[in-house]
C-alpha cells in the first residue's frame, strides 16, 4: 500500500472503529474523551511514523496509543473506570458473552445505543450518530447504508453535535422510562450496521462478520430485555439472526461473491435458523405489522426452501408489495423485481426493475434476465456496467465469471 | 559509505496548531521521503524529538547541576533528527536538499553531521 493511501485509509477508517470501540468501553457520556484520545493518537501516528518507519500492525498501535491516552485523560478528570487491558483488548475482537439485563441496561454497547439516539435529534440524525459513534461505521458506509451521501451524511454529524450541545443534552445511559421512544432508532441502526456487515459497500471482502454478530447480539439483547422487548424487537432478531445463517455460503472457496441459488444450503447455519424461528414465533404477538416482521417473513421464506426453485417467491412478491407501502426504498424495489422474475418469469422482472443507473445490483439484475430471454448482447453490457460499478472485490470477480461465461 | 546525521532546527511549536488537513499532507510528505530513503536503504533510523521535558546538566563548581532546557526566548530547536548512509558529502547534501522539513516553514533548516567512523582509528589502535 503506497504511503499516501497507507495514511487516508487511517484516518479515515481506523478512526470510526476506534472511537466507538473506545467509547463503549468508557461508557455513555465519554464519547468525547473517546474522540480525543483517538485524535491524539492520529497526530502520534503522523507525527513519529515518518521517524520511526510505519509499525507492523498500524491499527493496533493505534489502539494501544488511544487507550492509553483515554487513560490518561480519565485519571485527569479523576474518574473512576475500570479500564485495564482485560476490559480492553488491543485486538478489538466483540465481546462474545451474551449480556444480562435487569430494568437499567446493564449492557454498555446497547445502553450507549440508547444514549446516542437521544429525543433532541431527528429520527435520521440519532441512527447516523449511532452508527457513527457507536457501531463504528465510517461515513462513506453510512451514507451507502442510508442511501445519502458521505458529505450530507458528514454534515449531518455536525449537526447533531451541535444540536446535542446547544441543547445541553449530556450523552448518557438513559432511564428505564425513556427507552421504548428510541427504541426504533436504535432497532434501524442495528439493521443497518448488521447490512454494512452483511454486504459491505466497498473494499476487498464483501462480509465483514464481525458486524454482524454484534449486530445480532444487541439485537438479541433488546429483545430480551424487560423494557426493550416485543414483537417489533423479536421480528428485528428474527431477520438478522436467519440472515446470519446464510453467511458463511455469501462468498465461496475461490473468493468469489455466490448467487442465492449457488450457495449451499447445507452449509447455512443452523443454529442461527432455529434461533431466529424462536425470535419470529414471539413476534407474533402484537397488533402492529412493522417493516421488520415483513422483513423477517421474508428471510424465514428462504430459510425453509429447500433450493431457490422450491421457494415460495410469490408469497415473497405479496411481502415485497407490503413492505414497499410501509417503507418504500429503490432497495426494496429492486428485490420484488428479483422476486417477479422468478415468480413470472424475466419479462416480468424485467419490466418491474427500477431505473437506477448507479447501482451496480440493478445492472446485474437487468443482465440477468436479458440473458434469460436470450439478449445476450444487452445482457452484456448491463453484466459490463455492473462489474464496473461492483462495490467490493468478490462481486467483481462474480460479474466478471459471468461475463465470460456470457461472451463465450 | 559513511553515515550522516540530519539534526531538523526549527522554531519552537511552529506546528503546534496545524490544522489536522495540513497534517496529514505533512505526513504524506515526510513519509514518501522517508519510504524512498528507506527502499534504497539509505536510511538508518531517526527520532522525532518531544516538545517539552529538555533538561540540561552543566558543570558548576565541579558538580553536574540539571536547569531546564530552551528558555522562552529560544529562536531554534532541533524537532528530530535522521540518520542516513551517503557515499560522500555531496550525496547527504542531495539527500538533505529534499528533506520536506525545509519546505513546511521558512524558519526549518537542516543541520548535515558526518558520523565520524572510529573504525580505522581502531584498527590502528590494534
Amino acid at each position: 500500500m503506497s504511503v499516501q493511501r497507507l495514511v487516508d485509509s487511517l484516518a479515515r477508517d481506523s478512526t470510526s472503529r476506534l472511537v466507538a470501540a473506545l467509547a463503549r468501553r468508557l461508557g455513555a457520556g465519554r464519547i468525547a474523551i473517546a474522540e480525543d484520545a483517538v485524535q491524539h493518537a492520529l497526530l502520534q501516528a503522523l507525527s513519529s511514523w515518518p521517524f520511526k518507519g510505519v509499525p507492523d500492525k498500524p491499527a493496533a498501535w493505534l489502539a494501544v496509543v488511544a487507550r492509553n491516552r483515554a487513560l490518561d485523560l480519565l485519571r485527569h478528570e479523576a474518574r473512576n473506570v475500570a479500564l485495564d487491558d482485560e476490559a480492553f483488548p488491543v485486538e478489538l475482537h466483540p465481546p462474545a458473552s451474551d449480556g444480562h439485563f435487569d430494568r437499567e441496561l446493564s449492557d454498555d454497547e446497547l445502553a450507549l445505543l440508547f444514549a446516542v439516539c437521544h429525543p433532541a435529534l431527528s429520527p435520521e440524525m440519532r441512527v447516523t450518530f449511532a452508527l457513527k459513534t457507536v457501531c463504528g461505521l465510517t461515513v462513506p458506509q453510512i451514507a451507502s447504508g442510508l442511501l445519502s451521501e458521505p458529505t450530507a451524511i458528514a454534515q449531518r454529524l455536525v449537526r447533531a453535535r451541535k444540536q446535542l450541545e446547544s441543547a445541553g443534552v449530556a450523552i448518557e445511559a438513559p432511564p428505564p422510562e425513556a427507552l421504548p421512544e428510541r427504541a426504533e432508532s436504535v432497532r434501524t441502526a442495528l439493521y443497518l450496521m448488521f447490512n454494512e456487515g452483511y454486504s459491505a459497500s466497498s473494499g476487498e471482502a464483501l462480509v465483514q462478520p464481525e458486524f454482524c454478530v454484534e449486530a445480532v447480539r444487541l439485537a438479541r439483547a433488546l429483545a430480551q430485555h424487560p423494557v426493550t422487548a416485543g414483537p417489533a424487537s423479536d421480528a428485528l432478531a428474527a431477520l438478522l439472526a436467519l440472515t446470519a445463517a446464510r453467511l458463511p455460503t455469501r462468498v465461496g472457496p475461490d473468493g468469489v461473491a455466490q448467487l442465492l441459488e449457488d450457495q449451499p444450503r447445507s452449509q447455512w447455519d443452523r443454529g442461527l435458523i432455529a434461533l431466529g424461528f424462536a425470535h419470529l414465533e414471539r413476534s407474533a404477538g402484537g397488533e402492529e405489522l412493522t417493516v421488520w416482521h415483513l422483513r423477517a417473513e421474508i428471510a424465514s421464506l428462504h430459510a425453509v426452501a429447500p433450493s431457490t426453485e422450491a421457494t415460495d417467491w410469490r408469497r415473497i412478491v405479496d411481502v415485497y408489495d407490503q413492505l414497499h407501502a410501509l417503507d418504500p426504498s429503490p432497495v426494496v424495489e429492486l428485490a420484488r423485481a428479483v422476486a417477479v422474475g422468478r415468480a413470472e418469469g424475466p419479462a416480468a422482472g424485467l419490466a418491474a426493475l427500477p431505473d437506477a443507473d448507479g447501482n451496480p445490483y440493478v445492472h446485474a439484475a437487468r443482465g440477468q434476465f436479458l440473458a434469460e430471454l436470450g439478449r445476450r448482447a444487452e445482457a452484456c453490457t448491463h453484466l459490463a456496467r455492473a462489474l464496473e460499478l461492483a462495490h467490493t472485490t468478490p462481486e467483481r470477480s462474480l460479474m466478471a465469471r459471468r461475463l465470460a461465461v456470457l461472451s463465450s | 559509505m559513511t553515515q550522516y546525521m540530519l539534526l531538523l532546527h526549527q522554531a519552537p511549536n511552529y506546528n503546534a496548531d496545524l490544522p489536522r488537513e495540513k497534517m496529514l499532507e505533512m505526513t504524506k510528505r515526510y513519509m514518501a521521503w522517508a519510504d524512498g530513503l528507506r527502499q534504497k536503504g539509505s536510511m538508518v533510523g531517526g527520532e522525532k524529538l518531544a516538545v517539552g521535558g529538555v533538561r540540561h546538566i552543566k558543570v558548576k563548581d565541579g558538580k553536574p547541576m540539571a536547569s531546564d532546557g530552551p528558555y522562552a526566548e529560544a529562536k531554534d530547536v532541533i524537532g528530530g533528527y535522521f540518520v542516513i548512509e551517503a557515499k560522500d558529502a555531496a550525496e547527504a547534501e542531495t539527500i538533505a536538499r529534499d528533506c520536506p522539513h525545509l519546505a513546511l516553514s521558512g524558519t526549518n533548516w537542516v543541520e548535515i553531521r558526518p558520523i565520524d567512523d572510529m573504525s580505522q582509528a581502531r584498527a590502528a589502535a590494534g
